[in-house]
């Protein structure tokens, strides 16, 4: 009896001694190897090329010196693996805001998570004697978007002469003059990897 | 006679080693920052900057390999507005850079708003 308690002790302690702590990552200067999936520095990188080729081209620039209205088209997410495209989407947006160039639009949107619903709430009180009528949201207020954003990451397989992977993924967004139709800018930046055949990369 | 030969040959010698001297001295700019470990195995040179047509800037530099082999490196920029304070972005973010021996390469990076003014540009090997 104690012989098997004294095993499964040690075979616990062992275990125990196995397993690895749990520490934060310090997300400006992280030193921990690649992955084959796509993680958060892949992203900021993707974001950080695709936000200076747009700053870069000047076409945020308005002749009439008004700030450019954004919607938030969609992002397809074409890879193996489950991505929320809003993690994408939000760092390259706020960027686009912070720059001081760009306002953007939550009343229209092409996802529910880019847009507030508290826009039609507001008004849906409109004729309500239970509300001062001078604080409702008068009609015609809003204000439409003159640029859309939309993009795809894709992601692609390709076995090398040695038997190991070679994995790319490709990030492209595009922004478009909404009242003529016309892109204004593109770019697709890509992230290249090469890993063991038999790691997983969704 | 002599005196006149031996003068003159010390003053070549003098100008010789002026040269090599100014020639092989890495570019000093305040603004750059060579991390110690790159000793003088990497040079940052002909920093500028410009808008164009964006009312950003554009930083170019150029870092050259001094070395005979492969450089595996990180860069930075960080961008600071009129007050001097840094501006809060991510395409502040390290990037990497391979330089193969002996090479010059042209990097380039954008401002992340048009009150970037000022910048500081940071080198090391790549982790």
């Amino acid at each position: 009896m104690i012989a098997r308690f004294a095993t499964f002790a040690v075979a616990a302690l062992l275990l125990a001694g196995c397993t690895t702590p749990t520490t934060r990552i310090d997300i400006r200067n992280d030193r921990g190897p690649a992955v084959a999936a796509l993680d958060y520095r892949d992203i900021k990188e993707a974001v950080s090329e695709l936000a200076q080729s747009l700053f870069r081209t000047g076409r945020l620039n308005r002749a009439d010196g008004k700030l450019n209205v954004l919607t938030v088209g969609n992002v397809e997410n074409d890879t193996m693996q489950h991505l929320d495209t809003d993690i994408l989407t939000n760092y390259l947006v706020e960027e686009m805001v912070n720059s001081g160039q760009v306002l953007v639009s939550s009343a229209i949107s092409h996802g529910a998570s880019q847009r507030d619903e508290m826009i039609g709430a507001v008004r849906s009180v409109r004729g309500d004697p239970e509300f001062n009528q001078s604080t409702v949201a008068a009609q015609g207020q809003l204000v439409d978007a003159n640029l859309s954003l939309k993009g795809k990451i894709v992601q692609r397989e390709l076995r090398m002469d040695g038997g190991d992977k070679q994995v790319e993924y490709y990030f492209s967004m595009m922004l478009t003059d909404t009242h003529t139709g016309l892109r204004l800018w593109q770019k697709q930046h890509l992230i290249g990897k090469r890993t063991d055949a038999r790691t997983p990369t969704w | 006679m002599k005196k006149n030969i031996l003068a003159a040959l010390a003053a070549a010698c003098a100008l010789a080693l002026g040269g090599c001297t100014s020639l092989h001295t890495a570019p000093d700019d305040r603004r750059v920052t060579v991390a110690p470990a790159l000793g003088d195995s990497v040079w940052v040179t002909d920093v500028r900057m410009a808008k164009g047509r964006s009312q950003c800037y554009t930083l170019q530099a150029n870092i050259a390999n001094n070395t005979s082999s492969v450089a595996q490196l990180e860069y930075c920029v960080i961008w600071l507005d009129s007050t001097g304070m840094e501006i809060s972005t991510l395409l502040s973010g390290w990037q990497f850079a391979s330089l193969a021996p002996r090479e010059v390469r042209g990097l380039t990076a954008t401002a992340p708003s048009p009150d970037a003014c000022d910048f500081r540009f940071y080198v090391q090997p790549a982790r």
